[in-house]
């Protein structure tokens, strides 16, 4: 049986006392989330491995530091990960920067897709992309990774208003991206079809 | 420069963009090689070097184990069947001397290589560093097998040894654990000594008696 979030709690206390199988079952519980959403943010399968093991192994050295009280084992992993990569864009160039170097989708995620739905979802992960951070992690958490508001506000650490007006604000700018200069948009036509 | 202010339309547009991306990247997960990672530091983390193996493994190693120690205990059996019975030395001398005068001392004690140096000045190198399988050929049938003074095989945990032809005094071999006659004290015997690196003297053999 899968585990969910209601038992990570349990799993993090008997991974707290030496439990190996329970930390795997946190890991493979969690990482996907936390995978994407490193790669939603950074664009780099790199980068999104990279986080990701750091992140984790933030639980692995210090599996007491999670307080059950102030919110959900997720949001409280989101945290880590958004932390590490920020540091990370500091020492590091800016992830928004795009150019040719940019990986593209992973051609092994669809095989079947259509070559010009993933041409127009590669538009729109660009887009995502060119975003400025505060607003590309309110979409990348609350669009794409589907959290409650409330969660992603503990992931950032920000009032839930805070997110509702950042994530207002990043839609205007994709729909502005998306569409051109007022012209007709880059994508949908495809997409809304195949939908 | 008026601010982009995005109507209907393109809040539409903007979810079915944001729902087609999250339908193409939900499948990411990370690769494997990260929980291989995660699980070495898990176990570094806590004074495990290797991970437990499961009691299936555990079934298997005790069986390889226990049929191992049967195959080797069988080898021995079969090998100790086949093998002649190598004669004790003492047993020897006793069959060549019929009337011992003198009980055999314990070997352990004697310190034959130094007795037999002081006591021998016509000391002849016969052979430096031999090998081990040279010592073991077969002797030419007129001079006898060399014959150990410890228990064991003389040549056990040696790498070379020096053999070196004697003459001592008859009676000398009552030190070397033999019998001696008081008759023929006087009479000269002459033999090969294997001395090993430490200059213990671990097996003689009688060249003329």
């Amino acid at each position: 049986m899968e585990p969910t979030d209601a038992d990570a709690p349990e799993l993090l206390r008997r991974s707290a006392e030496g439990d190996e199988e329970a930390f795997v079952a946190l890991y493979r519980r969690f990482q996907g989330g936390i995978y994407r959403f490193a790669w939603r943010m950074t664009g780099s399968r790199e980068a999104a491995e990279d986080v990701t093991q750091e992140t984790f192994l933030v639980v692995v050295r210090g599996p007491n530091r999670y307080d059950q009280g102030r919110g959900a084992f997720g949001p409280y992993l989101y945290g880590i990960a958004r932390n590490l990569m920020m540091k990370r864009a500091g020492r590091e160039r800016p992830f928004t920067t795009l150019g040719d170097e940019q990986e593209a989708l992973p051609s092994a995620l669809d095989p079947t897709a259509d070559l010009e739905q993933r041409q127009a979802v590669e538009v729109v992960r660009r887009a995502v992309l060119t975003l400025p951070e505060h607003y590309r992690e309110v979409v990348v958490l609350a669009e794409l990774q589907g959290l409650p508001y409330e969660e992603v506000a503990a992931a950032i650490g920000c009032p839930v208003g805070t997110v509702r007006s950042r994530l207002h604000r990043a839609r205007a700018l994709l729909a502005q991206r998306l569409r051109g200069r007022g012209g007709a948009p880059q994508w949908t036509a495809r997409v809304v079809e195949t939908a | 420069m008026s601010r982009y202010r995005p109507g209907p339309a393109d809040d539409r547009l903007v979810s079915e963009a944001l729902a087609a991306l999250a339908h193409e990247t939900d499948a990411l997960e990370a690769p494997p090689a990260v929980e291989a990672r995660l699980r070495a530091a898990f176990r570094q983390a806590n004074g495990v070097p290797v991970a437990a193996p499961s009691a299936r493994s555990n079934t298997w190693k005790w069986v390889a184990a226990v049929g191992a120690a049967a195959g080797l205990i069988w080898v021995a059996y079969a090998s100790m069947r086949t093998q002649p019975k190598r004669p004790d030395p003492r047993e020897v001398v006793r069959s060549q001397e019929p009337e011992p005068t003198i009980a055999p001392r314990a070997v352990e004690s004697a310190t034959p290589a130094p007795v037999i140096a002081r006591e021998t000045p016509r000391v002849q190198r016969v052979a430096s560093t031999a090998s081990r399988r040279e010592v073991r050929r077969p002797a030419p049938p007129r001079v006898e097998r060399f014959e150990p003074l410890y228990p064991g095989d003389p040549l056990a945990d040696l790498d070379a040894v020096h053999l070196m032809r004697v003459s001592v005094p008859r009676s000398a071999l009552g030190s070397l654990g033999w019998p001696s006659r008081p008759g023929l004290r006087d009479d000269r015997v002459e033999l090969e000594a294997m001395v090993g690196p430490d200059g213990m003297t671990r097996a003689v053999r009688f060249i003329s008696q």
